[in-house]
């Protein structure tokens, strides 16, 4: 008969490791895949959607799924990859689903950021919080540009994580993270004409 | 003034930032960066924008957040389990014996199948995989997202699009077969003999202003239609709408419901001038609201099926999609129209430039149509039959297809053409198809060799 799991095993342990745990009926086990990984998610969701409280919600939900996903996890991609797959699907579904709620178009969206970020712009240089546009410039993004974007620059991931999370190419991740760049800097072109380094 | 950066130099400088290119790759950059004054001040841009992406701040640490995802899942236990038509705690016996049962049945009747059921249990993985990952997460592009009214007019009368004009590549669907209809993409595929555009069809018909409003009407949502009823993934998957067919009759039946009787006899004789695979029959009835006329274009959409390929299985199965999730993706055009272009190019080159693959059977979900695909060189062809026979009734009036009778036309030959056709109209109407007798519209303006079979309804 094996010894029982302490809490110690199961901090040094393994995602794999875990996730084998949770699947034999361990919630002890799923609580510390939580905490290696919520924060991740958290502020993953929190780039898309930069609202606390819908983001404490989305990130409640994701954990739950996964929870219940994990029965027919089969080690096939990594567990965090794969956790953050289910991150990016919650984002692009409650995009979707606030889109649809509000009949908006994503053109009438867009606008809105559109007007929003001229009006920002042209504040007087000291107002400007150039955090404040970087986040309405990501909102004007097609979902699947901010996505790279947001994953590579701002959470640190590799070329390859991204193509696993998001199941394409490795090249498609480079092409679109060239071409989201691009637009983001037409987006936010007066303002790299400033000095802000 | 800045001109945009060529694609090529952009990504080049993308992956410069992000310290992805080679030794040799980046020491050809530095040599750039020194001696071009316009690329260096693009990379000190790109510089700028990374840091200021660097500097947006995050979300603050969240102490309580582990508790509350902890304390909800008893919760979740809990729902779950309600779902169980027994008490919890027999799961374990009940997935025992389920497992048992199912083991010892599985190993007894498909002992020497067992290759082939794996095969086909990763193809229909594949294949559910796709439509999670892809289509059911909006990672789809409309194929047809740029279509205006010439060329969805073009396509009712004629049933042949074109989808790449520099490549000369089209997308057909041919119903003339007897129990189902082919879609086809082609490259090089024969485009029709004229095309049909909406300034020569007003100007055959002669509709008043009112009726011009209403054809406009029409075609306003067969085009809509006709946009969300082919997607491309991400991985090249295609979707296409199960019944595609259905729309083209929808509409020639729609803009012959707006005129009056004299003038469908003139739109009848343009669709003959111009080839088009169907001939109209009812042409003494009554015009009918425009309103009427496009509700019940967009009414019979008895299954949002659609059938999706993979590329690398080409293997072929039904789903169900959204509309409005279908609609949505479709309204993106305007802000995708650069990605598009790529996954069209793509697409046909997956598809359509390679060499040929056998035939292979579907597995369709559910007890629906037979579906085939065939691979050759230059074509993709997916050929679906079902109960749907080939006439469709709307306001009174029938669009069938022209069955021709031609040497090694495989769809259909004398002995085959007698269909049954129910659920249309006022009860159910009986159609025979007589062969090899010439067609009472008409008849001249036909090839000899090429002679339509009349309908008749009894």
């Amino acid at each position: 008969m094996s010894e029982p799991v302490t809490e110690r095993d199961l901090g040094a342990a393994a995602d794999d490791v875990l996730v084998s745990l949770v699947q034999r009926g361990d919630q002890r086990a799923f609580r510390h895949l939580v905490q290696r990984h919520h924060e991740r998610v958290r502020r993953l969701l929190f780039a898309i959607f930069r609202d606390e409280h819908l983001v404490e919600d989305l990130a409640q939900e994701v954990f739950i799924k996964a929870y219940e996903a994990l029965s027919s996890f089969r080690f096939e991609s990594s567990f965090y990859t794969w956790l953050y797959r289910i991150a990016v699907n919650k984002g692009r579904d409650e995009m979707r689903r606030r889109k649809l709620r509000r009949f908006f178009s994503l053109q009438q969206l867009d606008d809105g950021a559109r007007a929003e970020l001229e009006a920002r712009m042209a504040e007087k240089p000291a107002d400007i919080d150039a955090n404040d546009l970087v986040s309405l410039g990501l909102r004007m993004l097609p979902d699947h540009h901010r996505e790279v974007v947001i994953m590579k620059d701002l959470q640190g991931f590799s070329y390859e994580e991204i193509a696993e999370i998001l199941h394409i190419e490795v090249g498609t991740v480079k092409s679109r993270l060239s071409r989201a760049r691009t637009a983001l800097k037409q987006i936010l072109g007066p303002m790299l004409d400033k000095d802000t380094a | 003034m800045n001109l945009p950066l060529p694609p090529d130099d952009a990504l080049y400088i993308s992956r410069a930032i992000d310290g992805d290119l080679s030794p040799e790759e980046r020491s050809q950059f530095d040599a750039r960066v020194e001696r071009d004054e316009a690329f260096r001040a693009e990379v000190e841009a790109r510089r700028r924008l990374q840091r200021l992406i660097h500097r947006t701040p995050g979300l603050e640490a969240d102490a309580g957040f582990i508790d509350r995802v902890m304390t909800q899942l008893p919760k979740h236990e809990r729902e779950r389990s309600d779902l169980l038509p027994f008490p919890r705690r027999y799961l374990p016996v009940a997935a025992v014996a389920v497992t048992a049962v199912a083991a010892v049945a599985t190993f007894m009747v498909l002992e020497s199948r067992i290759p082939l059921l794996r095969f086909w249990e990763e193809q229909a993985q594949s294949v559910l995989q796709v439509y999670e990952q892809t289509v059911s997460q909006g990672n789809f592009w409309p194929l047809l997202g740029d279509l205006d009214d010439d060329r969805t007019i073009q396509f009712a009368f004629t049933g042949t699009l074109s989808i790449d004009e520099e490549k000369g590549a089209t997308l057909k669907v041919d119903d003339r077969a007897k129990d189902g209809y082919r879609i086809e993409v082609q490259r090089d595929g024969a485009r029709p003999k004229r095309d049909v555009t909406v300034a020569e069809f007003m100007s055959a018909v002669k509709p008043s202003a009112s009726q011009r409003q209403a054809l406009d009407s029409v075609l306003h949502a067969a085009r809509e239609e006709l946009q969300t009823a082919v997607f491309v993934g991400a991985n090249d998957e295609v979707a296409i709408k199960s019944d595609l067919r259905r729309l083209n009759r929808a509409v020639i039946s729609g803009l012959a419901a707006v005129l009056e009787p004299e003038q469908r006899a003139k739109m009848s004789r343009f669709m003959t001038v111009r080839d088009a695979p169907y001939v109209l029959f009812g042409s003494d009835a009554q015009p009918s609201p425009s309103q009427e006329i496009v509700r019940m274009m967009r009414a019979p959409r008895e299954r949002n099926e659609f059938v999706i390929l993979r590329p690398d299985s080409l293997l072929i199965s039904r789903y169900t999609i959204d509309p409005d999730q279908m609609r949505f993706q479709a309204e993106q055009y305007e802000k995708m129209a650069a990605e598009l272009e790529v996954r069209r190019a793509r697409m046909i080159r997956t598809w359509v430039d390679r060499p040929g693959l056998p035939e292979v059977p579907a597995i369709a979900p559910e007890a629906m149509a037979r579906l085939n695909v065939r691979s050759r060189r230059d074509r993709l062809s997916i050929e679906v039959s079902d109960s749907m026979n080939g006439r469709i009734m709307f306001f009174n009036m029938t669009i069938a297809p022209r069955v021709w009778v031609e040497g090694g036309e495989p769809d259909v030959s004398a002995g085959e053409s007698e269909m049954q056709v129910s659920g249309v109209g006022a009860g159910p109407t009986r159609v025979v198809v007589t062969p090899r007798t010439p067609i009472p519209q008409k008849p001249d303006s036909m090839k000899a060799k090429r002679r339509a079979l009349p309908v008749v309804i009894e």
